[in-house]
């Protein structure tokens, strides 16, 4: 297992922590609504470490990584960060990735279902020594800054320029002498940066993190509410629907893929099953407040028919009512409709649009196009 | 020795007056001059209001009697030239060919492209040759050559919304230069439904009246015409003229970030200010005003304040920072040239620092001293900039002095060492690269094929066959560009590829481009305004309206390639690429940048070759339009030696000629061309016999006449026309036939024979002859060691 | 599936491919109609296009639907979802049903 590079200051903030995918991660503090508002209402402060970290220097990285991931690599311009997803030769997803164009380096950060072996493994049986990659993940962490007031924090942190970065950029800043990678990339639909940092200034950037994030409201989070902020936001999860449903295709990730590319990993299964035409598709659902709660693998009615079972779900503090995601066929995948939840006479539970919440962030107009 | 330059003249026209004295008084009251847009057929427009000339009078023009379809673009830019001219008491015809004219505009005579658009679409296409020519974008500068007898080079900047600012720089260049002893310089454009229609439609128009850098959020439109007459000092002294200011410094630079939108972290504009600075040797805290671009649009406002506290830091709170299109309105072309006339008049004559009127208070994001409403007496005297942020990511900065400073003499930042060629970047009809080019032309096998057209039948054309733009490169997102931007992204790819440009910093803060065309218009140019026409003026698309000014085309390649250097679109009618040339020659004689971009784009567009072909201009059976692009890289010699870059010739002279006799006589005479072509060999320091490649249309009687008089028979050099092969792309076969020259590696050294003349002579009487010396084998090869 | 489904489905789906494909020839989308999921964020993430592309989509669906839709329009683009669910509503309200 890889442990957590800041495990100690987790456990000072009494945080629980869990395995997933072999990586240690801070699944909780202690009130789920709490950390919710940190990041709805002001900055939450997120330890991302489980990510995958690698850097590659362009010369060859740059063919190596558009091989490999499913988005156009080569288009990405200086400065700018694609968001993508690495898939198995069978065209099914392995992780969901950002890929940073640096200047000279190419930086790539994976949340991944598999271990760090086994994308290790991937990733040299495709060229990954050949095109020069370099594993930072041990020696390397990345801290999540989610939160309308996000902005804020980072300002804080490095500076005035900060306020002018786009949405999927990365830029480089210093921290306390070090070399520190800073993305715009959230996935909660607040303003979201990742700092990936080295470990020597780990600690200290951390506790900065965490002090600045208290003065402007907010606090430390865990990853178990990410997974509600990312449904809420409509953010792909690869940790929720991701790992039930795995065909990028049928959970509508089309937009993640250059189908005009000559190569990536699973192109051709992809592109098969493109042609032969989508059976099922995912869509949101909602419960009405105090119908109960939807449960993954709860199974959806259309009369005495069953269509469909729920992927994956929370609750939305703000919308005060259960929602969560499901697969239906795409005869019926449209949003407004209605369906019984657990049984023909279960509780109703339409198909919504989605992102069914308006965060606080779109009314914030940072410096941005 | 780099000479100074000085202005010695102004007119303007515009709704805030049309003398100067009546444009200073309206600038101190702070008056905002704008009228309600009466067109019935604009009505449902967001824009109500505009800065409309009233009571022009087109009967005091004389040309008008001669040419009677000229638009009224051609009429206000030659009421404005001719007050700028007496106000100057210069008379061009006593300086011959060293006295030229720079005009920029952004919608040219775009009247008159409507009226023929509105026939068009009533299957009415006929049109004559006159009026192609009225409807041309470089018609202006030809027609105030006419008028006021100016014989020296000529040029149009199309960079939309700088072009005019643009236009002063590269004028002040040439004089810097000894290549003009003065210059008529200026900007024109009207107000028209197409103009109008675009900027409403992409909501970048104010309801009521433009409130710069306060509220509410909106651009108002103006019509202008702005000319100066620019001098060299010593001439000007010489004569006794008075000088009103003088031209310390400009610069220009790219966002390389979007087609209408400003980079908002404000670089780009940082950018193109701190070159302005550098070439005048002026600090920026002794900058005592800023004539801003401060249209009133959300986007520019934030992100000029945010470029200038960046640039200027704590001192940018105490400048006077003011925009005067509070009061004319936004004049696109003519805005440059008439912001630096206001920032003049306003230093000298009334001493009052303009104003920003109808400011209510600043908006978010907008915290600096806008001089609100009403003029404030001008207490610093000191140098003043000017700048210009337009479409298409081009910026454009320029600073001035005042004349009675007793400042001491700007830097001299011209080089003396020459400029080399490192690279040819070529797309035509032979396919894509050098190579194909090469190939396509030793077999000699036309790259023709037949079209039919409606109205016109078959004709021949020379068409660039389909590439992929990933086997050039695969990192260039070319997805949803026009073909022209397509050709120029790869020409100019490949030219940085041949010339082993790899640095990125390099490419991103350095390098310049400078791209020609034959024509002002696009592709979108129809699409935008048919959609209007067909649809009583209501926008149903915004995608083609930022495409419509070919400097899109420019801003596309600088965005594709993260160009942030000094970059102009300029046209010229035929020949447009050779004539470019010099201008980027220029640019790195002057200092702005160590290496350029220069070159050329043509797209076969059935709406234009259908008006030559009715109008008889191109007659089918003779020659085959072709279209393409060609992309050189200029260097500085050490530049290319330190970065060990092929050099594939040296560019040693180019000289320039405007010849109007066409508008009145049929037949055109070799003797400006002649001349012209002696001019280039003298200035190069070689005599006819070394030359041993002239590059010119083997079919021009023009052409011919005036080579043959120069060079005698044509046993004593080889001639490189490429048009039977890969057509006549109309601004790139000039330099289709100049890459072949030097590409060409059969030719054999004889000791001083390894000269190239270029030559290129249109019919609406532009000009222009090159010498390039070819250097041979041997330094290619040591080159390419690296 | 019952009939009223069934209708509400078609007619949903009229107006998802009226959009999808004017959305693809306007922006020059290289995608196909079924690509685009209806959830997909159109501004930003997802499809990621700009302010520019914003105007046309505004202009693309006043067009095809004859409606008006406000400057102040964030909401109303944040996915195709929400742009249907928007032209669904006010062509109700144009009908007075």
């Amino acid at each position: 297992m890889r442990p957590l590079q800041l495990h100690d200051r987790w456990m000072d903030a009494h945080a629980a922590v869990a395995q997933r995918f072999g990586t240690e991660i801070v699944s909780i503090i202690s009130d789920p609504k709490k950390e919710y508002s940190h990041v709805r209402d002001a900055v939450g402060i997120s330890d991302f470490s489980h990510m995958q970290k690698f850097n590659v220097p362009e010369e060859k990285g740059l063919d190596f990584l558009d091989n490999l991931l499913a988005g156009n690599v080569a288009k990405v311009r200086f400065g700018r960060v694609l968001h993508t997803f690495l898939a198995d030769n069978d065209g099914f997803l392995v992780a969901d990735c950002f890929m940073a164009n640096n200047d000279e380096e190419l930086v790539l950060l994976c949340e991944s279902i598999v271990n760090d072996a086994a994308l290790k493994t991937v990733l040299n049986n495709n060229g990954a020594q050949e095109a020069g990659l370099v594993d930072l993940s041990e020696n390397h962490v990345v801290l999540g800054i989610d939160g309308y007031k996000a902005w804020a924090v980072v300002k804080d942190l490095f500076g005035a320029d900060i306020v002018g970065l786009p949405y999927l950029s990365i830029e480089r800043f210093s921290y306390e002498g070090e070399n520190v990678r800073l993305f715009r990339a959230g996935k909660t639909s607040e303003f979201g940066y990742l700092i990936m940092a080295p470990a020597q200034c780990a600690e200290s950037l951390f506790l900065k993190c965490k002090e600045l994030s208290e003065k402007y409201g907010g606090g430390l989070c865990g990853l178990n509410i990410h997974n509600d902020l990312r449904l809420e936001g409509r953010f792909f999860n690869i940790f929720a629907e991701g790992l039930k449903v795995r065909d990028p295709l049928a959970l509508g990730l089309q937009w993640m893929i250059d189908f005009d590319k000559e190569k990536f990993l699973g192109r051709d299964a992809i592109l098969k099953r493109r042609s032969a035409g989508l059976t099922h598709k995912i869509i949101g659902i909602s419960l009405e407040p105090g119908a109960g709660e939807l449960k993954p693998g709860a199974p959806i009615f259309n009369g005495p028919e069953k269509v469909s079972e729920v992927v994956a779900s929370c609750f939305s503090y703000v919308l005060n009512r259960s929602i969560g995601l499901a697969l239906f066929p795409v005869a019926i995948a449209y949003s407004g409709l209605s369906f019984n939840l657990g049984a023909p006479n279960g509780p109703v539970i339409k198909t919504i649009s989605m992102p069914p919440i308006m965060p606080k962030s779109l009314s914030v107009k940072l410096d941005e196009m | 020795m780099r000479k100074r330059v000085v202005v010695t003249g102004m007119g303007v026209i515009s709704s805030a007056g049309s003398t100067l004295e009546s444009f200073a008084r309206s600038l101190t009251e702070g008056k905002a001059c704008f009228s309600r847009i009466s067109d019935p057929r604009l009505a449902h427009f967001r824009a109500k209001h505009a800065g409309i000339i009233a009571d022009f009078d087109k009967q005091e023009i004389r040309v008008a009697k001669a040419l009677p379809r000229l638009d009224r673009f051609h009429l206000l830019a030659l009421a404005a030239a001719n007050s700028a001219l007496s106000h100057a008491s210069l008379s061009p015809i006593q300086l011959s060919s060293r006295m030229g004219v720079i005009v920029g505009t952004c919608s040219g005579p775009m009247l008159s492209i409507e009226r023929h658009y509105e026939r068009i679409i009533k299957n009415n296409p006929a049109i004559s040759q006159e009026e192609i020519f009225v409807k041309t974008y470089e018609s202006a500068v030809k027609v105030l050559a006419y008028a006021y007898g100016i014989s020296g080079i000529s040029a149009t900047v199309v960079t939309a919304c700088s072009a005019s600012l643009g236009a002063i720089g590269l004028a002040t260049d040439l004089i810097r230069l000894g290549v003009a002893d003065a210059m008529l310089v200026g900007g024109c454009d009207t107000l028209s439904p197409t103009t109008l229609a675009g900027f409403d439609g992409l909501k970048a128009t104010c309801e009521t009246t433009c409130a710069p850098f306060s509220k509410p959020f909106g651009l108002s439109l103006g019509e202008a015409a702005a000319f100066m007459v620019l001098e060299e000092l010593d001439h000007a002294r010489k004569r006794e003229a008075p000088m009103f200011s003088e031209i310390a410094g400009f610069g220009l630079s790219n966002d390389a970030y979007h087609c209408t939108s400003p980079d908002p972290s404000g670089s780009g504009q940082v950018l193109a200010m701190e070159s302005a600075l550098i070439d005048a040797g002026i600090a920026p805290g002794e900058i005592v005003y800023i004539n801003a671009h401060g249209t009133g649009t959300e986007a520019n406002d934030k992100t000029e304040t945010k470029a200038v506290r960046r640039l200027f830091g704590a001192y940018a709170e105490s400048i006077p920072v003011s925009s005067t299109k509070s009061m004319v309105g936004h004049c696109l072309g003519a805005a440059g040239c008439l912001e630096a006339i206001a920032t003049i008049v306003c230093m000298q004559r009334t001493k009052v620092y303009p104003p920003t009127a109808n400011f209510s208070g600043p908006r978010e994001g907008c915290s600096l001293d806008y001089v609100p409403d009403a003029g404030r007496p001008w207490t610093n005297h000191g140098p003043v900039m000017n700048n210009n942020f337009a479409f298409g990511g081009n910026n454009a900065s320029m600073v001035m002095t005042p004349c009675v400073s007793g400042r001491s003499t700007p830097p001299d930042r011209s080089i003396s060492e020459k400029i080399v060629i490192t690279a040819c970047g070529l797309v035509s009809p032979a396919g894509v690269g050098k190579d194909a080019f090469m190939a396509g032309l030793t077999n000699n096998i036309p790259f023709t094929r037949s079209v039919v057209y409606p109205y016109i039948g078959t004709i021949t054309i020379a068409a660039v066959p389909r590439f992929d733009m990933r086997t050039i490169d695969r990192r260039l997102d070319v997805h949803s560009m026009d073909k022209s931007s397509v050709f120029a992204v790869a020409a100019a790819r490949l030219a940085l590829q041949e010339a082993n440009m790899r640095d990125r910093s390099a490419i991103r803060d350095g390098l310049g481009l400078f791209l020609h065309c034959a024509s002002g218009s696009t592709a979108s140019e129809s699409d935008h305004i048919v959609s209007l026409l067909n649809d009583d003026y209501k926008v149903r698309q915004v995608t083609a309206f930022p495409y419509v000014v070919p400097n899109s085309i420019t801003g596309n390649v600088c965005k594709a390639l993260m160009l942030a250097g000094p970059n102009s679109t300029l046209c010229f009618g035929k020949g447009a690429g050779l004539m470019g040339l010099g201008f980027s020659w220029h640019a790195l004689r002057n200092g702005h940048a160590a290496a350029m971009l220069s070159g050329s784009v043509d797209e076969l567009l059935p709406r234009t070759l259908t008006d030559q072909v009715l109008s008889g201009i191109l007659r089918p059976d003779e020659e085959a339009p072709g279209e393409g692009a060609c992309v050189f890289m200029l260097e500085t010699l050490s530049h290319a030696r330190r970065r060990r870059a092929p050099e594939l010739g040296e560019l040693c002279s180019i000289a320039y000629s405007t010849d109007t006799t066409f508008l009145t006589t049929p037949d055109s005479t070799p003797e400006t061309l002649e001349k012209t072509i002696r001019k280039a060999l003298s200035e190069a320091g070689i005599a006819s016999p070394q030359i041993y490649a002239v590059c010119h249309n083997v079919r021009a009687q023009t052409e011919k006449q005036a080579i043959d008089s120069v060079m005698g028979p044509s046993s004593q050099y080889k001639s490189f026309d490429v048009s039977t092969t890969l057509g006549c792309a109309a601004a790139t076969l000039p330099l289709y036939n100049l890459a072949y020259a030097i590409l060409d590696s059969s030719f054999e050294t004889s000791g001083s024979k390894n000269y190239i003349l270029s030559v290129f002579s249109s019919m609406t009487g532009a000009n222009c002859a090159a010498i390039i010396r070819k250097y041979v084998q041997h330094d290619q090869r040591d080159a390419r060691l690296h | 599936m019952t009939k009223e489904m069934q209708d509400f489905i078609d007619r949903r789906k009229k107006v998802i491919d009226t959009f999808k494909s004017e959305l693809i020839r306007r922006l020059n989308l290289p995608y196909n109609a079924d690509d685009l999921h209806e959830d997909v964020a159109l501004l930003g993430a997802g499809l990621g296009l700009d302010s520019l592309d914003a105007l046309e989509i505004v202009l693309c669906i006043e067009n095809s639907f004859n409606i008006k839709i406000p400057d102040q329009n964030i909401s109303v683009l944040r996915s195709i979802n929400t742009v249907v669910d928007y032209v669904i509503e006010q062509q109700a309200l144009k009908a007075g049903t």
